[in-house]
């Protein structure tokens, strides 16, 4: 396991074949997630679906997408009404971010990474998409470190947990990378 | 990404006629995105200062939320937008 740092040619990191796995895996979930709920609210208007805009204006039942496409207004029809026009291109803009992820992920064996300093975001805003959507699943709160500490080794939260913590370390690495 | 359908809509959202009263960009806070990310996210999206951006950051923080941006309401739905691509749970109010 290695952080992100900075070198002379860019942004660096490798990870080894088990986290390879891992990364794609997660990516390729949260990818899912964002594929179905796009599908569900776009595809019954064809000509809404090409230009962009949703047919959804409601806050989505699942806790993880209501967390990635919150309301931006308290009142409710506002709020609908900014989601209409904005979720799509949120949505593409969080899917598109996750494909390079893993297109950089391609291949077996372990993977050696280097982005410049625009890629190095898109990595820091995907990453975070994962962290918030393994969050909520595992209701990460202040007090989640010490909660899960206390789980036994073979509790499966636990592990997903430690992704979630070791997600988090990447991150925190990238962004004084891009410091 | 999909930003250009959006700026072909989003002059539609001036049909609610109202006056350009200032309007606030509010972010809260919340137990996952780490303090980093976020003072780097304000510095990014806002060009603020890293002295400034972490400031709101730990006001978020400590008090559960921050007025981050003001401006009209079109400006706020901009930020908010923005907002919302990096993760951040942001929203838009009359000030």
């Amino acid at each position: 396991m290695s952080a992100f740092h900075r070198t002379s040619r860019g942004i660096h990191a490798t990870f080894d074949p088990v986290e390879v796995e891992l990364f794609r895996h997660l990516v390729q979930e949260v990818m899912e997630l964002l594929d179905a709920s796009g599908q569900e609210v776009g595809s019954d208007d064809p000509l809404a679906h090409a230009v962009g805009i949703s047919t959804s204006d409601r806050l989505p039942d699942d806790p993880a997408l209501a967390r990635l496409f919150p309301n931006a207004y308290e009142n409710d029809a506002h709020a609908g009404e900014f989601r209409r026009y904005t979720e799509h291109g949120l949505r593409a803009g969080k899917l598109a971010r996750l494909q390079q992820v893993l297109a950089a992920l391609e291949g077996g064996g372990s993977r050696n990474v280097l982005l410049n300093d625009v890629d190095a975001q898109v990595w820091a805003m995907a990453l975070n998409d994962l962290r918030l959507t393994l969050g909520v699943r595992l209701h990460v709160d202040e007090s989640a470190e010490e909660r899960f500490a206390s789980r036994p080794e073979d509790d499966p939260e636990k592990g997903a947990y430690a992704v979630f913590a070791w997600l988090g370390w990447l991150q925190q690495t990238l962004i004084e990378a891009l410091d | 990404v999909g930003t250009v359908p959006i700026e072909l809509v989003r002059p539609e959202q001036g049909q609610w006629l109202e006056p350009d009263l200032p309007w606030v960009t509010v972010v809260w806070d919340d137990p996952i995105n780490l303090m980093s990310y976020v003072t780097y996210v304000f510095q990014e999206v806002f060009g603020y200062s890293r002295e400034h951006a972490t400031e709101l950051m730990l006001k978020v923080h400590n008090e559960g939320k921050a007025v981050v941006s003001s401006g009209t309401r079109e400006e706020m739905e901009r930020d908010v937008e923005r907002l919302h691509a990096f993760g951040l749970w942001a929203t838009l109010q009359e000030s």
